[in-house]
């Protein structure tokens, strides 16, 4: 379990996160909600310790294996797609097994075939899967997501959504990830954190009513809770 | 346009100018101005000649180790320049400032305080470790930060960021850094020649030679020279850091 306490974070005299309290949960996908330009970026790469926050307390994010769903895919232009893979796996690893699991992974996320394609050669939604695949192929103990799924469209997005459900419930790495999407929020998260505007404060906490297996568009409550949602806490 | 049509245009332009100079040679008054004959033929009786290799070896030579003596610092500092902003700072002065001086000024002096067999490697060294400082200082300036970051996510060992981020990302920028100073390092190398007397056999003196022949056939017939190996250098190097991946 991470908790966060008191976390507080200006930039120069702007203040954009104020005394938020926060926490995940093991094995348990946390996504938090909010507008443009809140600080939800922030707040994850607080989480991940990328950066310091100015004031509070962050307890259980020593993790030991951690992954990461950037808005873009990050890969290295000159390593061809097993071996961006290939990269991330611990040195410690034997030679063939890295190989093996790379080509697997590569499989599960339908780029068999590509294995030996540079990112270049590769389109938009391919290297998305590339590295979604990167992000669960080292079974880490957390994954953060930073609204990876923004600049897809409808229907790869959906894709996106089902192939990482697949890869999620194998290890059920704790997910901690930012969205202003509250239909990808309620689509994937157990627990959801709506927040305001600048100076960002926590509007309201929402366990997911529909369970893990359940949550598509198709299940009778979806579009009751988006609207729902979208009424009290976005619009107003 | 289609990559046979504008082939067969280089061609077109390149005999239209062939044609050009011939008539223009035609209607010289001065005796010297030469026909691009005159050129084929003193470029045959040049390459024919039993110097002829002796000499563009030195010239080649004389610019490999102005490049290495220039490239070898220019990398290290570089890194220093990365790893400590004051050196970054102080080395923008520095590069800025021996870019002003004019190059001519760099040979006079190098002529009048240094050994003479050594001065055209000197005089290169001046010009070319600024073209190739900057290149590597800006590549690593400019590395990807977003690629870093996932780096430091994914735990990368230190070795492993230099091996697979900073050295490929550097690599474009060492390229672009080495054609134009290899460029650069021929024509100021040949210049430099010309004003070095302590070496007979380079491309520079045999020019001077020529040139005081009032032979310039032999002087055209050498800068075509300097320009096709000029010319297989930077094929040299395009082929030795081919990329197989198209960088987006």
């Amino acid at each position: 379990m991470i908790k966060l306490l008191n976390i507080k974070k200006s930039f120069d005299s702007t203040i954009v996160l104020d005394n938020l309290d926060m926490i995940f949960e093991e094995e348990s996908i946390t996504a938090i909600l909010g507008p443009s330009g809140c600080g939800k970026t922030t707040l994850l790469r607080i989480s991940a310790g990328l950066i310091n926050a100015d004031s509070g307390e962050i307890t259980g994010a020593d993790r030991e294996k951690m992954s990461f769903l950037f808005q873009e895919p990050r890969l290295l232009p000159w390593k061809n797609a097993w071996k961006n893979l290939e990269l991330v796996i611990p040195d410690n690893v034997d030679k063939e097994t890295r190989k093996r699991l790379c080509f697997e992974m590569l499989e599960k996320v339908g780029l068999k075939g590509y294995e030996n394609h540079y990112p270049s050669e590769l389109s938009g939604g391919m290297r998305q899967r590339l590295s979604m695949a990167r992000a669960f192929i080292i079974q880490s103990d957390i994954l953060f997501m930073d609204e990876p799924f923004q600049s897809l469209d409808l229907k790869r997005r959906a894709q996106m959504i089902s192939l990482f459900k697949d890869l999620w419930i194998k290890n059920k790495p704790m997910v901690i990830m930012v969205t202003h999407d509250v239909q990808e929020a309620l689509l994937l998260a157990d627990k959801l954190y709506i927040l305001s505007d600048k100076p960002t404060r926590i509007l309201k906490e929402i366990q997911n009513p529909m369970p893990f297996e359940e949550r598509t568009v198709k299940n009778e409550h979806f579009y009751g809770l988006e609207r729902e949602i979208i009424n009290e806490y976005i619009v107003n | 346009m289609k990559k046979h049509l504008q082939n067969v245009l280089l061609v077109v332009f390149i005999a239209a100018f062939v044609v050009l100079w011939h008539f223009l040679s035609l209607g010289r008054k001065t005796l010297i101005f030469p026909s691009p004959y005159e050129v084929i033929v003193s470029l045959y009786s040049i390459i024919a000649s039993r110097s002829f290799l002796p000499t563009v070896f030195n010239t080649v030579w004389a610019v490999f180790l102005s490049f290495a003596a220039a490239f070898i610092p220019a990398l290290i500092i570089g890194i220093i320049s990365k790893l400590v902003r004051f050196v970054y700072r102080l080395m923008e002065l520095v590069t800025g400032f021996i870019r002003s001086i004019p190059t001519v000024a760099i040979i006079l002096m190098a002529l009048l305080l240094l050994p003479l067999s050594y001065t055209p490697v000197i005089i290169c060294y001046f010009v070319v470790f600024p073209v190739l400082y900057t290149n590597i200082s800006e590549g690593l300036q400019n590395v990807d930060e977003k690629l870093l970051e996932m780096a430091r996510i994914y735990r990368f060992s230190n070795a492993k960021i230099i091996r697979n981020i900073y050295i490929p990302s550097l690599k474009t920028y060492i390229i672009a850094g080495s054609r134009s100073a290899l460029g650069l390092n021929f024509k100021v190398m040949v210049m430099a020649e010309v004003f070095n007397f302590a070496n007979h056999r380079t491309i520079g003196a045999q020019m001077y030679m020529h040139k005081i022949q009032i032979d310039l056939a032999g002087v055209f017939a050498w800068a075509l020279i300097v320009v096709a190996v000029s010319i297989i250098f930077d094929l040299l190097i395009k082929f030795i850091f081919r990329e197989n991946y198209i960088n987006d």
